[in-house]
């Protein structure tokens, strides 16, 4: 993907919250996301408080991904991913 | 609160008076009428048979119901930034303000609850209700997603008296606003007849600026909305009595932001115009008795009140090119696709069967012998003649089709022969 870049447990300065780890931070021109995984039985119940309060209160995006989707469907995870950038 | 004209539509139950035209027209409401002024009065006419709200019950769409609960979220989170003061989300105190909130989730959580709650009396809606519910709330982290993108890039300039409740126009006194942002201001031109809803508007020292969120696609339509309320905010006297231009227009997508350049001072007298010749022409449509139908493949196919437009079944007849793809030989014709269609319900067959003579459909040829397929009891009786609205039309070579109607269709009962006779405009001969 030209123009994205995508750093894996990247240090992220959250307003209110201060530096917290994204477990993948993506990056394309002005925009930023978060992708962060959960699991299957729990959907959208994020890793660790740090995320969870970022995805509820702060301006960045955080993109829940199912890990089962990770690991049984890798291309429909990166659409995700992708479609949340576009 | 009956009065005004009575509409008799031909479908059971749903007979009622037609609406009188609004007291300040909107851009919605002129972009439909412009489309098809009988979709708009229908839409809006009374129907004391069915319910006691007034139009027509709306008929559920989940991804519309998806981008009604964001752009209600926003208005709420937008309204909630202004009246803090804070500047943008990316701040400390947007952080404090979405934490006393409780959180994207919890406000798209309520937003949805108010949408739900205003199905429960809807006959359309409420069998459906659960399954929306469940739908919904499984599609709360993506539209968090896109309340988040979407107020990210919104930059906010505290107004004076900020940290005091949003000034509502509806709510209170219509005054001048004061330099700074303020989030869903009615703007209101007398002059034109015209009424609008900003999203966000921010005062300047020389004029003002205009966003407006949209959860869909770019449109052309939206550029000619975001124009009208520019020429609204020249025109209203309350909130602009100083009479000041839009110095920026912004149109906020999911994604992207686009920047309407606004029209200058002779550009919007013209403008104006325009809008009050269109104006007038829309007005003298929904007038008539009965407004006329325009009926077309693309603006039918979306239309929540087309069973009830005689003119739409007879238009269904000639869209049998648009159903088999234009030059296709009709013996060799094989469909199976969601579609239209008005059947004389004849013998059952079995428990959830009848034979059948379709009447209109793109699909199946008029006065040819089908087979109607319900998914529960009680949809269809023997001997009535319904319109029904999204079935699952199967046909084969011009023989015999299959019409089965699914969880997603919805049918209606017409009245006798002898009503219809004075109703529909023209029926084949069967």
């Amino acid at each position: 993907m030209e123009g994205v870049r995508v750093d894996r447990r990247a240090p992220f300065d959250v307003p209110g919250i201060g530096r917290i780890e994204a477990p993948i931070l993506v990056r394309s021109g002005s925009r930023e996301l978060i992708v962060a995984i959960h699991g299957p039985l729990t959907p959208g119940y994020l890793g660790t408080s740090e995320l969870r309060d970022a995805a509820e209160y702060g301006s960045t995006r955080v993109v829940p991904i199912d890990e089962l989707l990770v690991s049984r469907n890798l291309p429909q995870a990166t659409l995700m991913v992708r479609n949340a950038l576009n | 609160m009956e009065g005004g004209d009575l509409l008799q539509t031909g479908v059971a139950d749903s007979d009622g008076y037609w609406p009188e035209e609004p007291a300040l027209m909107s851009y919605a409401s002129l972009k439909e009428i412009e489309e098809c002024p009988r979709r708009w009065a229908l839409r809006r006419a009374r129907y004391p048979a069915l319910w006691r709200r007034s139009g027509y019950p709306p008929s559920v769409h989940l991804a519309a119901l998806c981008g009604d609960i964001v752009h209600d979220t926003l208005e709420q989170l937008v309204g909630a930034l202004v009246s803090n003061g804070c500047t943008s989300v990316r701040t400390e105190d947007a952080f404090g303000v979405l934490k006393a909130l409780g959180g994207y989730s919890a406000v798209i959580g309520e937003m949805m609850e108010a949408r739900l709650r205003v199905l429960t009396d809807n006959p359309r809606a409420v069998a459906q209700l659960p399954a929306v519910r469940t739908s919904l709330v499984s599609r709360i982290p993506l539209m968090r997603g896109q309340v988040q993108d979407l107020l990210s890039r919104t930059e906010i300039s505290p107004a004076a008296g900020s940290g005091t409740v949003p000034r509502s126009q509806d709510r209170g006194e219509r005054t001048d606003l004061s330099v700074g942002s303020h989030a869903e201001v009615a703007l209101r031109s007398i002059g034109l007849g015209w009424t609008g809803r900003v999203d966000l508007l921010t005062v300047t020292a020389s004029g003002c600026e205009i966003v407006d969120y949209k959860t869909g696609a770019e449109s052309e339509a939206h550029v000619e909305q975001i124009l009208v309320y520019s020429l609204l905010w020249r025109e209203d006297a309350e909130s602009n009595p100083g009479r000041t231009s839009a110095t920026r227009l912004q149109l906020r997508y999911p994604g992207a932001d686009l920047d309407v350049p606004p029209l200058t001072s002779a550009q919007l007298d013209g403008f104006a115009v325009s809008l009050t010749d269109r104006t007038l022409a829309a007005r003298d449509a929904i007038r008539a008795r009965p407004p006329e139908a325009r009926p077309g493949v693309e603006r039918c196919s979306f239309c929540p009140v087309r069973q009830l437009c005689p003119e739409y079944w007879v238009f269904l007849d000639s869209a049998t090119d648009v159903a088999a793809g234009e030059g296709t030989d009709p013996s060799e014709l094989v469909v199976s696709a969601y579609g239209d269609i008005e059947v004389d319900i004849g013998s059952r067959r079995g428990p959830r069967s009848w034979d059948g003579v379709a009447i209109h459909s793109a699909v199946v040829a008029s006065g040819s012998t089908i087979v109607l397929r319900s998914s529960e009891d009680g949809q269809v009786s023997e001997g009535t003649r319904v319109r029904i609205i999204r079935a699952l039309l199967e046909a084969e070579g011009g023989g015999l089709g299959i019409a089965s109607l699914t969880p997603l269709s919805e049918s209606f009962h017409l009245r006798s022969d002898r009503d219809l006779e004075e109703h529909l405009p023209s029926r084949p001969k069967s």
